[in-house]
């Protein structure tokens, strides 16, 4: 204890000696730590704790999968739901739900509003409970119950202004009054970003074995204590196994491979960031060491310059465990004033980061100073100080003390030999910048690509508006649909600044996609074939001209394809040369079931992708007119001149005109929809180019000192080889090939890492392949800038040393 | 062409150190010539000026004023790299601390004032590096480093380092100053065969055994060349 104190005394004293190098240390450290700081209160915020969720690991969600079709979904049908829930044994509480919205009056105007409609358990399995009142009861799901809903924190203070006697009134959604039994903590945001919840009521109908592959909800179920993810998956493969004996499916389940399984619910909500994140998480690691490295460097330098001292001291007896115990002391003491440092900045910078991630992927992520992240930047501290004083800790274990004393006072000329660890480490920091500029030259590459992919569709100057049918006037009512659709899109046209107008459901790149299975006349199944599938869409007329698809053979639907009209498709190319290789697709007549009638194809367009610029996953697709079809709502897209701005306005009039109970809920440029499909692509070329640029930084930082070091010791020599006749430019020759020689060492151990975390990532992102040459030659050329920019100033230093030099003696 | 003119002639050398607002006369008006084949002994008392000259006429340094010809050559106002080319080639260095560099072995560390000439074929170097090991005898310690070696052995590396250039003259400032006496004996004993051979060689020494070695002895007190008796005049000065 009282060695330890006085260890303390004597380390405080170092770093108070010796302020600069204090400082540079506590620097760096504190950036390498700050930035796992900042990733890791990401990761734990998105990946490991989402907010408002009670013990989340103990939450899954249910997806099908049909594996002959190649075809997952995160959704499940109300069978699947009932299934997993009837898993007593593994399942605490099982929920169902799926995204809804309300349009509402708010300061005179129909917006809408976010909600979800969810059955009783669902607060039950994420443990959220209300602030105000209650949550639903089963009373409240029966058929005539009178309407109730349970609101978020945010709407309780928008619409009630935070009243406390607000349970028990009523709000107007729909133009029907519901009336609000519960005021929702504010942390709790499941499904994201709702404003309200309302119970779902199933009908016993809705159980029934014709809906089992009509997926459309959210399944959520927490597992019992101690139950596992693995053991939840068995059991839901057991329950098919057992409706499989007892002949509950059809044969389609079978032939479509068709089976349910369980995620866990941090993995689903991750979503696109999760991958990203991941690589940051190793890309901020590799930023540590390099600091670190930079920091051993450091510490290396002193303790040469220190060599004697600690020659002398153990002379005197020190022992060596004894000295290495101060270095370490030392590093504790300033790695622990590091992490501090990165402790107060960490989740500073973490909220930072989630502001530079798209708005659509980030919200509802709080970045808060957890214990979790506490521990974790206590273990990161430590870990950088034990691996920046274990240089010289173990030169000083390894080396015979006795030789230093001697050493030191006869040597004119200093061995570069005792730099050996050093440059290890400059070495090793330039491998790992080398690393993260290629990381970054190959992702930026690739995200340069995804954005030149052609989606199918000329997205420039083409405005998008989502209207979700409200009422039972028009959710019901087919003809009203139509009629509505086409009122606005008229209204839309003859606004100022549109050139042509049209509707659409789904939007490509929006957020919701539909899918189902059909079959072509005249072709019978045979009794193993999965079914056809495909992608569907709804249009209006004007859509392949809003959107430039090109028409390939037939035509696309007229003002003439109406509710009442011969029923007709039109196919894109994918799905004319799967099914009809050899022949013209056009006369000929498809259907999506027995229920339906068949539909004539008039027409095939080009490919369009559907969500992904990074992946073709696209199935084909079939359109149909929107005047013949009942849906759910319509994407208004319009093709403007350039540099509207006020499209919102134009077609929230339009839709007032038409409709004035409809609200449209979200616009935005097609262009942004794209974006918005690459966004986890463009965190990662931000993240790194910013990482790389900062390890480049700590790379000429860290050749900067190894070298103006041994320049500095080798000041005799450079005399004695200008006593001999070198010229200036031979010195300066001598010492940048030092430093060429340490890079290119960092670069070949670089590059090989690059090529094996290449052939890494390529299995988790796809088109990566690329840029691989190019990024090596810019990485390359970036580092032999950073040697010459570091190099320069002590070669410089050394091609002025006086060759008097030599004739003085120590 | 037969050179009848000496090797070295300087004349009125003066050199004068400006720091921190002080002067010190290093040298003031130094005469002095050197011919070919001569073995001189500088000696003086300590601060005299000694190195300071020695420096002057290896072209390390610059002189305040005065002449200095060089084969003939008026060397006090050239440039750095002029200097150095000079150095290169006409000069040949001993230094007391041998100042040999420990990340080379003795076979680089013989060839390293040849690297800086430009247009030498490998195979010349090789030849004159293994012939000037030869001369010291040290040939059988070529791929040894320095820190292998032995303080005499390193100056005789050092001396080999010296020849390989076939310099004009050698400059040794105090070569036996960090040996024990059986080895500066030893290089002593080198440098008295190299002379043998036809070497000019200017030695510092304080040790009067070793400046007797020399064809000649000059003195310097006080920045000046005096001769032996004003030496002693004005050492005894001094003891009074
Ligand atoms: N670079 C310098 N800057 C300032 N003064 C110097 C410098 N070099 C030498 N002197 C001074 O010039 C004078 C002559 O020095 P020099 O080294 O030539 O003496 P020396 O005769 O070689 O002495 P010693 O026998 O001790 O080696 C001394 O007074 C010394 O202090
Ligand atoms: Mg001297």
């Amino acid at each position: 204890m009282q060695t330890l104190l006085q260890d303390v005394r004597y380390a405080l004293r170092q770093m108070r000696k010796s302020p600069g190098f204090t400082v540079t240390v506590v620097l760096t450290l504190a950036l390498g730590i700050g930035a796992n700081t900042a990733i890791f209160s990401v990761v734990n915020a998105v990946l490991r704790h989402p907010e408002g969720v009670d013990r989340p690991g103990r939450v899954a969600v249910l997806h099908v999968d049909y594996k002959k079709l190649g075809l997952n979904i995160p959704e499940v049908s109300v069978p699947d739901y009932a299934d997993a829930a009837s898993l007593h044994k593994l399942v605490e509480a099982a929920a169902i739900g799926y995204q809804s919205g309300f349009n509402v009056e708010q300061n005179g105007q129909m917006t809408r509003l976010r909600a979800a409609t969810v059955s009783r358990q669902w607060f039950q399995v994420f443990g959220a409970r209300p602030i105000l009142g209650r949550t639903f009861s089963a009373a409240d799901e029966l058929p005539h119950a009178a309407p109730v809903t349970v609101i978020s924190y945010n709407l309780w203070q928008q619409q009630f202004g935070g009243a406390t006697n607000v349970v028990g009134k009523s709000i107007e959604l729909n133009q029907q009054a519901y009336r609000v039994i519960g005021v929702m903590r504010s942390d709790f945001d499941w499904p994201r970003e709702r404003m309200l919840w309302v119970p779902i009521g199933l009908r016993p109908a809705a159980f029934s074995e014709h809906n089992r592959f009509n997926e459309g909800d959210t399944a959520v179920v927490r597992l019992k204590p101690g139950v596992t993810l693995a053991e939840l998956n068995a059991g839901l493969r057991e329950k098919k196994q057992e409706e499989f004996r007892l002949g509950t499916f059809n044969n389609y389940a079978l032939q479509a491979g068709w089976s349910m399984y369980a995620t866990s619910f941090t993995k689903y909500v991750a979503g696109p960031l999760r991958k990203p994140l991941y690589v940051l998480f190793g890309v901020v690691m590799l930023v540590l060491l390099i600091a670190t490295a930079n920091v051993a460097g450091l510490f290396l330098a002193r303790s040469s310059a220190r060599s004697r001292e600690f020659a002398i001291r153990a002379a005197l007896g020190a022992s060596a465990t004894r000295m290495v115990r101060q270095l370490v002391m030392e590093t504790v003491l300033l790695a622990g004033t590091a992490a501090l440092l990165g402790v107060a900045a960490g989740p500073a910078m973490g909220r930072l980061l989630l502001h530079m991630v798209p708005h659509n992927l980030a919200e509802g992520y709080l970045v808060r100073l957890q214990p979790e992240v506490l521990l974790f930047t206590a273990g990161i501290a430590l870990l950088a100080a034990l691996l920046a004083g274990i240089g010289p800790a173990l030169r000083m274990t390894w080396r015979d003390q006795s030789v230093e004393l001697r050493e030191g006072g006869r040597s004119a000329t200093a061995s570069a030999e005792k730099q050996r660890l050093r440059s290890a480490f400059v070495i090793g920091e330039v491998a790992m910048a080398f690393l993260l500029l290629c990381g970054a030259g190959l992702f930026l590459v690739s995200l340069r690509d995804l954005q030149q992919v052609n989606p199918g569709f000329d997205a420039h100057h083409v405005m998008v508006g989502a209207v979700y049918f409200a009422g039972k006037e028009l959710t019901r009512n087919q003809a009203r649909q139509a009629e509505f659709v086409h009122t606005v899109v008229t209204n839309l046209s003859a606004q100022h600044g549109i050139k042509a107008a049209a509707a659409v459901y789904p939007i490509p790149f929006g957020t919701s996609m539909m899918a189902s299975g059909f079959w072509i006349e005249g072709r019978p199944l045979g009794p193993n074939q999965a079914q056809m599938h495909s992608n569907i869409s709804y249009a209006t007329p004007g859509y392949l001209q809003v959107m430039r698809i090109p028409l390939i053979a037939g035509r696309w639907f007229t003002s003439e394809d109406r509710a009442k009209t011969t029923p007709v498709v039109v196919i894109d190319e994918r799905l004319a040369h799967r099914w009809w290789p050899r022949s013209n697709p056009i006369g000929h007549q498809i259907r999506t079931n027995k229920h339906l009638p068949w539909a004539t194809v008039i027409g095939v367009v080009g490919d369009v992708r559907g969500a992904s610029l990074e992946q073709n996953t696209s199935d084909g697709m079939r359109y149909y007119p929107l005047a013949q079809a009942n849906g759910y709502g319509a994407e208004f897209v319009a093709r403007t001149r350039e540099g509207l701005t006020q499209y919102r306005a134009q077609l929230r009039e339009a839709v007032r005109q038409a409709d004035g109970a409809q609200a449209i809920s979200t616009s935005e440029t097609l262009e942004a929809l794209l974006a918005n499909s690459l966004a986890g692509r463009r965190l990662i070329v931000w993240m790194l180019g910013a990482f790389a640029g900062l390890a480049l930084l700590l790379s000429i930082i860290g050749i900067y000192g190894l070298i103006s070091f041994v320049t500095t010791q080798r000041t005799g020599e450079m005399g004695v080889r200008m006593a001999l006749g070198a010229q200036r430019s031979d010195v300066m020759y001598l010492v940048l090939s030092s430093v060429l020689r340490w890079t290119t060492a960092g670069m070949l151990c670089g590059a090989a890492c690059s090529v094996a975390a290449y052939l890494v990532l390529r299995h988790f992102f796809a088109d990566l392949g690329d840029g691989v040459l190019i990024s090596i030659v810019c990485a390359t050329a970036a580092l032999i800038l950073a040697g010459a920019i570091a190099g320069f100033l002590p070669a410089r230093r050394a091609a002025s040393v006086d060759p008097m030099e030599a004739l003085r003696n120590e | 062409m037969e050179n009848t003119q000496p090797l070295i002639e300087i004349e009125g050398l003066t050199k004068v150190f400006y720091t921190d607002e002080i002067e010190t006369h290093a040298l003031s008006g130094v005469h002095l010539k050197i011919e070919r084949g001569e073995y001189v002994a500088m000696s003086g008392p300590s601060g005299c000026g000694k190195s300071t000259l020695l420096s002057i006429v290896g072209l390390l340094d610059t002189p305040t004023a005065g002449k200095y010809l060089l084969n003939g050559n008026e060397v006090e106002n050239l440039d750095f790299s002029q200097r150095s080319r000079i150095r290169n080639q006409e000069i040949g260095f001993i230094f007391q601390s041998f100042n040999l560099i420990g990340d080379l072995t003795v076979y680089e560390n013989v060839e390293l004032p040849l690297t800086y000439r430009s247009g030498m074929a490998a195979s010349e170097r090789k030849r004159r590096v293994q012939e000037s090991l030869e001369r010291v005898g040290m040939a059988h310690r070529m791929r040894h480093y320095p820190s292998q070696l032995s303080g005499g052995q390193q100056q005789r590396v050092a001396v080999a380092r010296a020849l390989a250039g076939s310099p004009s003259i050698l400059l040794a400032d105090e070569p036996t100053g960090n040996l024990d006496s059986k080895n500066g004996e030893a290089v002593m004993e080198l440098l008295r065969n190299l002379h043998r051979e036809g070497s000019t060689i200017c030695m510092v020494t304080h040790d009067p055994r070793f400046a007797a070695h020399a064809d000649r002895n000059i003195h310097l007190f006080d920045g000046k060349v005096v001769s032996e008796e004003e030496l002693q005049q004005q050492l005894a000065a001094i003891q009074v």
